[in-house]
């Protein structure tokens, strides 16, 4: 036969199950457009999240150091990679002078090429190197009561007020300092003698690299030529895995979303051509009765795989391309989240992959069974399990091992790619067995019922393959759409406070012991409220078990920039607190929470240590470590780990003493204000602001910082990527439940034949409705109930283990899930049903 | 608990030396980024020890802290009876940039109770970094001779003399010594003591 007549036969093939075609494009199409848009969005998303990172950053590699950098210095390092632009600036601090009044601030002297990423928005003048000009932060305007033209000095040189600074995106995630910020021009930095000997400032240098440079790589040549472990070399990769918490879920997620995306796209592909191939079996059974060999069905057979496949991949890229500007300005327009959905080469070959190459390898196993069909067995209308072929188990491996590296790809982590493929043969196993018990119990039972329960249970376990493929891919998509959310509402719960409220808008440090009541009096008369403040005991740690902490320097200094690091982190000195209860934001992991020592009971202080710091300082539960607090050893035992929700933005400790230990020991206090819960915003604010300038006023040794403007641009950029976040959740739940919907429509149809011989042989309609509902209602429940339950306990064990965050389930979603599922079975099960009335005797004898 | 700590400390101090000098101070004296033993009060011990001087060193110091807290901390280590307090408080004020007539007072309180108390002090001169500007840099500076004239006090000198703006000398963050800048610290203030006591 030649392949023109083989790809004639295909042709034939194809059009003489035109219905069955069309259905395969059309679900092929329409699971391959959500996984595309999944592509899609994650691809822009972690763009947007890398230029965050970028701008955070200031370009796409940083060289900074608190010293000044030589000419020598800069060259070897520029020799080590190529750049497209660069810019050169210092920042330090210094005191900001008008005739009657000076306060500190943070000066950064930039060059005309800053920022290389994002922008500054000004008030008023644009940033320029005109005249001596300076932008400051809003409250010194408001402090030193600035109007535009009004004069300062700032070192030697009398600058002009230029504006406001609105905008400044390097301070992202950076947190507040304690002076607020000006801009200066490099070209007035020599006249203002900032710097010079004995200054203290930080030098940097950032440059955009050129596209076809690598950072890691150019990271790497840097590290070489600077020897001085003082000199910090930042890369963008470590700006976006460093600077918050946020991008680290961020990217976790995306990649588990589009791991979940890919593993249902292969799920409901096997599924869809599994289910194909049973319905085309007899016709593969005639042409080998015509003498057709083996082989050349074989060729038929992936020649209308690749078909049906090419045309899917075409009518998806065409669809998404044609929807693409829609979708972006819905995004935009109506979701406020500023991302640029583009598609790229890496999209469009995983789709190709995905669409065309993902078919012809998910049909091995049908053309397995085309080798061993027995035509007899097939005109018996055998509905035996087939044998499995050692072949099988070798394609079975070679998938895995194909879907691994794909999912590495996906995911860019080994460690996640193999945990979600381990996760999913599990599952895979896990579910098969379930079903096999479900059956057998079923079986078990079915004797006690009426003809008609009998019947549909029998209808079943008579088809132990075929539900035992639906039951494993229905509770895999209820797994997905189960799982997905509870993921999201646990990350927004970690990374977003639940009230805005309770977001502090000042923080005071420095309380002196005698300045508490004073303080609390000032605050209940101002703000009507009694503030949390908490005590901070200075101290180092000197001993854990009684060996050594500290690190003591060698004459040869630090050999690495990590070991100099590791021994400053040992040698810093720790804060201690102390109270009776655990704050809110806080939850004991392991152990006791001590809330007073007993000073008489002869033990040790029972300390409780934020579960991160003890993983770091390398402590576990019943360790002793020896404090040195002023001069005075003390010893205490770790009796518990906490978890500490940073996210809270409240004042929090690594280390808590309980009551009774360290009341007498020299300390000061620190503490926060915030909005109180339903209070006038308006109103709120302006009494924070009367606090505040109390506070200036009569505790001139308190030092405040305000983070309102600090949180608020952080929470800005928080809420836009929880809605991606929720997008994202969205579309790969909708992916799941067209899952769902094909998977029914399958079985209906599998079904249809045997629906119409029962017509024929006299039930009545309701009969056969009842009984497809009573199958459906079973295979549903145990399907559906298996699919959450294992949600549950998967995205409680995700998150616990890998995201190492608190569990929040969302109730309201699974309930939303309910409502939505229920109807759309329903509907699907009566469309599914309307072909039967049109279905007569000799549709039954055309079929077999 | 500390309580019993501090008498415990104090109790056998007091029989094995026969004279303390204490340092208070911030994170310089803490020898914030270096071990206990590589910071100056220690170095100061060994000098001490190997002088065959019968002088014991304590350090209390605690990073970040600010004029504010001297006084309370001041009767706190007074308790040891220390036959010297060496007080080395202010270099917070200056890099927050605090108003100087309120480190002065701060200071001054300080210094007024331990002349009430017949404690015996040393007050330390700190200066603030040149980028603060003339004016701050003078006014800072100029706190610390006007207090150790008006409470007749010794002044010791500048503790980061030699040390300040030297790369070499420093942390990464260029305000706190390194090991090495710790050992040209115990080297002034040494050679201050050595004449002083």
């Amino acid at each position: 036969m030649t392949l023109k007549k083989i790809i004639k036969l295909s042709f034939l093939e194809l059009t003489r199950f035109r219905k069955i075609t069309f259905f395969l494009i059309f679900n092929f199409t329409l699971g391959l457009i959500g996984f595309f848009f999944l592509q899609i969005f994650q691809q822009s998303l972690s763009a947007q999240a890398a230029e965050k990172a970028q701008v955070v950053l200031g370009g796409d590699i940083s060289i900074n150091a608190r010293r000044s950098f030589s000419d020598t210095e800069r060259k070897a390092w520029e020799s080590q990679f190529t750049f497209k632009k660069s810019t050169h600036y210092y920042s330090l601090f210094s005191m900001l002078r008008t005739n009657d009044d000076s306060r500190l601030v943070s000066v950064g002297v930039f060059d005309d090429q800053f920022p290389l990423y994002g922008q500054f928005k000004l008030s008023n003048l644009p940033f320029s190197n005109m005249r001596a000009l300076i932008w400051t932060d809003p409250e010194v305007q408001e402090l030193l009561q600035l109007k535009l033209g009004d004069f300062v000095e700032l070192g030697e040189t009398r600058f002009e007020f230029a504006g406001a600074i609105i905008e400044d995106p390097s301070r992202l995630f950076r947190g507040a300092g304690f002076a607020p910020r000006v801009l200066i021009h490099q070209n007035f930095l020599a006249a203002s003698q900032l710097i010079k000997p004995g200054s203290t400032f930080t030098e940097t240098f950032n440059y955009q690299l050129d596209l076809a440079q690598a950072v890691d790589v150019a990271k790497k040549n840097i590290e070489k030529v600077i020897k001085d472990p003082v000199v910090q070399i930042e890369s963008v990769a470590d700006s976006a895995q460093d600077s918050n918490r946020v991008l680290k879920y961020f990217s976790d997620y995306l990649g588990l979303v589009a791991l979940v995306a890919l593993g249902l796209c292969f799920l409901c592909g096997s599924y869809l051509l599994q289910w194909t191939f049973q319905t085309k079996k007899k016709s593969i059974a005639i042409l080998k009765t015509l003498g057709l060999t083996d082989q050349k069905i074989l060729v038929v057979y992936l020649f209308q795989s690749l078909i049906i496949a090419i045309i899917s991949s075409f009518s998806c890229i065409l669809f998404v391309k044609a929807i693409l500007p829609l979708l972006q300005k819905l995004i935009i327009e109506q979701f406020q989240l500023p991302v640029q959905l583009t598609v790229d080469w890496f999209s469009l070959l995983l789709i190709a992959f995905v669409g065309v190459i993902g078919p012809l390898l998910m049909t091995v196993p049908q053309i397995l069974q085309i080798f061993e069909l027995q035509a007899l067995e097939l005109f018996q209308n055998s509905q035996a399990e087939p044998k499995k072929n050692p072949f099988y188990y070798i394609w079975v491996t070679v998938s895995l091992f194909l879907f691994w590296i794909l999912s590495i790809w996906q995911s860019h982590s080994i460690k996640i790619a193999s945990s979600f493929v381990g996760a999913l043969i599990f599952l895979i196993i896990l579910f098969y067995f379930l079903n096999r018990l479900g059956l057998h119990l079923l079986e078990k039972i079915v004797p006690r019922f009426n003809w008609l329960i009998r019947y549909s249970l029998r209808g079943l376990t008579r088809r132990a393959a075929s539900t035992s493929l639906v039951f494993t891919t229905m509770s895999l998509a209820t797994l997905v759409l189960s799982l997905l959310p509870h993921l999201k509402s646990s990350i927004l719960s970690e990374i977003r406070p639940e009230q805005t409220s309770s977001i502090p808008q000042i923080f005071l440090f420095d309380i002196q012991p005698e300045q508490v009541q004073p303080l609390q009096t000032l605050a209940k008369q101002e703000l009507n409220t009694e503030l949390k403040i908490s005590p901070l005991v200075r101290s180092r740690i000197l001993k854990i078990n009684d060996q050594p902490y500290e690190r003591i320097v060698q004459d040869t200094g630090f050999q690495t920039r990590e070991a100099e690091a590791e021994a400053r982190f040992r040698n810093r000195g720790v804060n201690l607190t102390y109270s009776n209860e655990l704050q809110p934001s806080e939850s004991v992991t392991a152990g006791k929470f001590t809330a007073v020592h007993n000073n008489f009971s002869g033990g040790l202080p029972e300390i409780s240590l934020e579960e991160r710091y003890a993983e770091r300082v390398g402590v576990v539960l019943g360790d002793e470590m020896t404090f040195d607090v002023q001069g005075i050893e003390m010893k205490a035992k770790v009796t518990s780990l906490r978890k500490v929700r940073w996210t809270s933005f409240q004042p929090n400790f690594f280390i808590l003493f309980p009551n009774g230990v360290l009341e007498e020991a020299p300390q000061v206090f620190l503490t926060s204000v915030s909005q109180k819960e339903g209070a006038d915003p308006i109103l709120e604010k302006a009494a924070i602001k009367k606090f505040q300038q109390a506070v200036v006023q009569n505790f001139k040794n308190v030092s405040l910082i305000d983070v309102s403007r600090t949180i608020q641009s952080s929470l800005k950029y928080i809420d836009q990527m929880s809605l991606g976040l929720q997008l994202m959740a969205w579309l790969a739940v909708a992916v799941g439940l067209f899952v769902f919907i094909i998977l029914l429509n399958t079985q209906i149809r599998e079904r249809l034949a045997e629906m119409n011989l029962m017509q024929i042989l006299g039930a009545t309609e309701e009969q056969i409705r009842n009984a497809i509902f009573i199958q459906f209602a079973v295979l549903l429940s145990f399907s559906i109930g298996a699919g959450v339950l294992l949600g549950l306990i998967g995205a409680r064990l995700l998150l616990t283990y890998f995201f190492d965050i608190h569990t929040v389930y969302d109730a309201q979603y699974l309930l939303f899930l309910g409502t939505l599922l229920i109807p759309i079975c329903l509907v699907v099960i009566f469309r599914g049903l309307r072909p039967l009335k049109q279905l007569n005797p000799m549709d039954l004898i055309r079929q077999t | 608990m500390l309580r019993i700590f501090f008498y415990t400390t104090l109790f056998f101090s007091q029989i094995v030396f026969a004279k303390k000098i204490i340092f208070l101070g911030d994170s310089l004296t803490e020898g914030y980024g270096v071990a206990q033993e590589a910071a100056f009060p220690q170095l100061i011990q060994k000098k001490f020890k190997e002088d065959k001087l019968d002088w014991t060193v304590i350090s209390s110091g605690s990073s970040g802290s600010t004029s504010a807290s001297t006084l309370s901390r001041l009767k706190w280590v007074a308790k040891e009876k220390p036959d010297v307090v060496f007080i080395l408080m202010g270099s917070n004020d200056g890099l927050r940039g605090l108003k100087i007539e309120e480190t002065e007072k701060n200071l001054g309180q300080a210094l007024e109770w331990a002349k009430q108390n017949k404690v015996n002090v040393i007050l330390g001169q700190l200066h603030v970094p040149p980028n603060y500007g003339k004016d701050y840099f003078k006014n800072f500076s100029d706190i610390f001779p006007r207090l150790a004239k008006k409470y007749n006090i010794k002044l010791a000198p500048f503790l980061l003399d030699k040390v300040a703006g030297v790369p070499s000398l420093n942390q990464a963050d260029a305000i706190h010594p390194n090991e090495k800048g710790h050992l040209i610290v115990a080297d002034t203030i040494y050679k201050y003591l050595k004449k002083e006591l």
